[in-house]
């Protein structure tokens, strides 16, 4: 049997997020990735491209200036997952017909624009049972529209799509683990590696100049194995040696100082903590549900 | 079947209207927010209703009404839209575009429509263009408020514009405590016998006329009961139960000519279910101090046996505005918002 081996075939359990530049094509193969994009029509050239041994966790389309209006949505994607990172919904009445489509499709709309718009946004996708989200940014503003999203997210008894980053950072939180939103965002070390065309290898997309954690598209095959992913999730840990304002916090399990920028005026405390209170919640809900 | 305001501002001024004492009182720079469509779309999906109903003042003034209608379209429920028809080009414009793969299954507009001959000519043209241009939508709503009505305009109008076959007729109600124009209970037998004369040429054009919430049964004879009862396939009602109001701040009523009584945030029931019992129990408590509008309806049989509510609440609260507070207090405006 070993002759019907893939080639590429390798153990690690991480996905690798990257563009889908040619130098960096051959390396990726065998391997399980997310593709980042800045047009949607590139997904369906690449997939066309893609080597029968990579399979693909989704395609991230970085748009942060368009709206679902400007953007076509090609029903050829059929069940490829493809995240839109948008900065607004549009006019619902131009955009009801993308959406009556998506939910045929396994399209995840992200906002990133103005947070109050945005978190209308989302919940609107979200009561049509769409995956949603926006984008948290460590000095985004924290509006009040953001509390009603933590409470439709958490709260509403009506079936509703997800909400991004609550959905990934509920799957990921127990009594005993800490979250951020920046799981939601392909940053956990646990789980996503980003290499670059340079064949720089980090948690983080990174930017000119930065060097990441290690360097070679060789270093993939044993890359679930590296040192410094240990090393990267345990570097909450050096706040607490710091003593950090953030860890005198209670959210801190929720935000693992995410907001430290602006731990000093307070509102993402109170955020924060709505959010935990709602994963905690639904952490007991499921445990009810179990116990029946 | 929840009526949704989405602005408190009307461009008419109908000598009749039962809105006019919740519009006086209400800031008309509300207009309902995408936030609370959703939480009232998700409160009553949840209680099983199936259709949501948009109304005002004017429904077409609210910026958002064409989005709003596909949002509601989109969650799989029917929309009813009560208009006057009054809108502008742009908004009809746009309207013909979005709504165009929208069928009469999913969405249905109801035209409140007055005597052309008492209504302003841009108005009347402003209708003219709407009729047109949505017809297949289109049923039509009258308000009789004074007797000696004249239905024909009614009949002319659906000819014209090839609207639906249908009437929606209801009885103007009054405000309790105030001077609106309405069909007073002396006067509801003429009314019928009127009605039921002009009957036939409704017939005649295979329109068919079915009553809104608040007629009384005995205003009709048993015979013209029967013609009533062919003419609606056995779907005429003469009950008076709570449409249920939701202004654009998530205020709850039980209907217009009420809104001065049981008024309080739908944020305050936990489900729809608890929402209608509130406002049956509103209705059994008044009912308790007076049957209905008639002195008849305390003993009468069909009220009794639940074939008639005896006439429109309102008729009946209008009988304790000028009396000492004597009775259930339900029965006195503003007594709850007071507590």
């Amino acid at each position: 049997m070993r002759k019907f081996m893939p080639t590429h075939w390798n153990r690690n359990r991480h996905t690798i997020v990257s563009r889908y530049d040619w130098p960096l094509e051959e390396g990726l193969k065998g391997h399980c990735i997310c593709v980042l994009v800045s047009r949607p029509e590139d997904i369906m050239r690449i997939k066309k491209h893609l080597h029968e041994t990579t399979q693909v966790n989704g395609f991230i389309v970085d748009a942060p200036e368009a709206s679902l209006e400007s953007m076509e949505i090609n029903p050829e994607w059929g069940e490829t997952p493809v995240v839109l990172k948008l900065n607004r919904l549009g006019k619902f009445g131009n955009v009801c017909d993308k959406l009556n489509l998506m939910k045929r499709m396994n399209v995840t709309l992200i906002f990133c624009g103005n947070v109050a718009q945005n978190c209308t946004d989302a919940t609107i996708v979200a009561s049509l049972g769409l995956h949603t989200g926006i984008e948290f940014r460590p000095d985004m503003e924290l509006p009040e529209e953001l509390m009603d999203l933590v409470t439709y997210n958490f709260y509403n008894r009506v079936p509703h799509g997800r909400i991004e980053p609550f959905a990934t950072m509920h799957e990921e939180f127990s009594n005993d683990t800490y979250v951020s939103p920046l799981m939601a965002q392909l940053r956990n070390p646990d789980r996503y590696i980003h290499v670059d065309k340079e064949g720089r290898l980090s948690f983080y997309p990174l930017r000119e100049g930065e060097e990441g954690f290690d360097r070679g598209l060789d270093k993939l095959y044993e890359i679930s194995s590296h040192p410094a992913i240990e090393e990267a999730k345990h570097s909450w840990q050096q706040m607490f040696i710091d003593s950090h304002p953030c860890t005198f916090c209670p959210a801190f399990r929720v935000c693992m100082g995410f907001f430290a920028e602006q731990s000093e005026s307070g509102r993402c405390r109170e955020v924060m903590n709505e959010v935990l209170e709602g994963l905690e919640f639904m952490n007991e809900s499921n445990q009810k549900k179990g116990d029946n | 079947m929840p009526n949704i305001l989405l602005t408190q501002k009307c461009i008419r001024s109908c000598p009749y209207c039962f809105a006019r004492k919740h519009m006086h009182d209400a800031p008309p720079e509300d207009i309902l927010k995408w936030e609370d469509l959703i939480y009232i779309t998700d409160f009553f999906q949840a209680g099983g209703d199936q259709n949501l109903s948009l109304l005002g003042g004017e429904p077409f003034l609210h910026p958002g009404i064409i989005d709003f209608i596909l949002y509601i379209i989109s969650r799989g429920m029917h929309v009813t839209v009560f208009t006057s028809g009054v809108a502008s080009d742009k908004i009809i414009r746009e309207a013909m575009e979005k709504l165009q793969n929208v069928t009469p299954e999913q969405l249905a507009f109801v035209v409140n429509l007055n005597n052309p001959k008492e209504t302003p000519y841009s108005e009347r043209e402003s209708i003219g263009r709407f009729m047109t241009a949505f017809s297949r939508f289109i049923t039509l709503s009258i308000n009789v408020y004074k007797l000696n009505f004249d239905y024909s305009f009614a009949l002319q109008t659906i000819n014209k514009f090839g609207l639906q076959r249908n009437i929606r007729l209801g009885l103007a109600h009054p405000i309790p405590g105030k001077k609106n124009l309405c069909i007073r209970p002396e006067q509801m037998r003429q009314m019928a016998e009127e009605f039921m004369a002009y009957l036939p040429t409704f017939e005649a054009f295979d329109i068919h006329v079915g009553f809104d919430c608040g007629v009384p049964m005995c205003i009709f004879t048993d015979e013209e009961l029967g013609k009533l009862f062919k003419h609606t396939f056995g779907r005429v009602s003469f009950q008076c139960g709570s449409a249920i109001d939701i202004g654009p701040d998530l205020e709850v009523w039980p209907c217009f000519p009420l809104s001065g009584y049981c008024k309080k945030s739908l944020l305050e029931f936990k489900d729809a279910r608890e929402l209608e019992e509130y406002f049956r129990s509103f209705h059994r408590n008044v009912r308790v101090e007076t049957g209905g509008i008639f002195e008849k309806c305390d003993s009468c049989e069909q009220r009794l046996r639940g074939l008639c509510s005896g006439g429109c609440l309102s008729h009946c609260l209008n009988k304790f505005v000028n009396e000492p507070k004597l009775r259930n207090e339900e029965v006195y405006a503003n007594t709850l918002e007071q507590k």
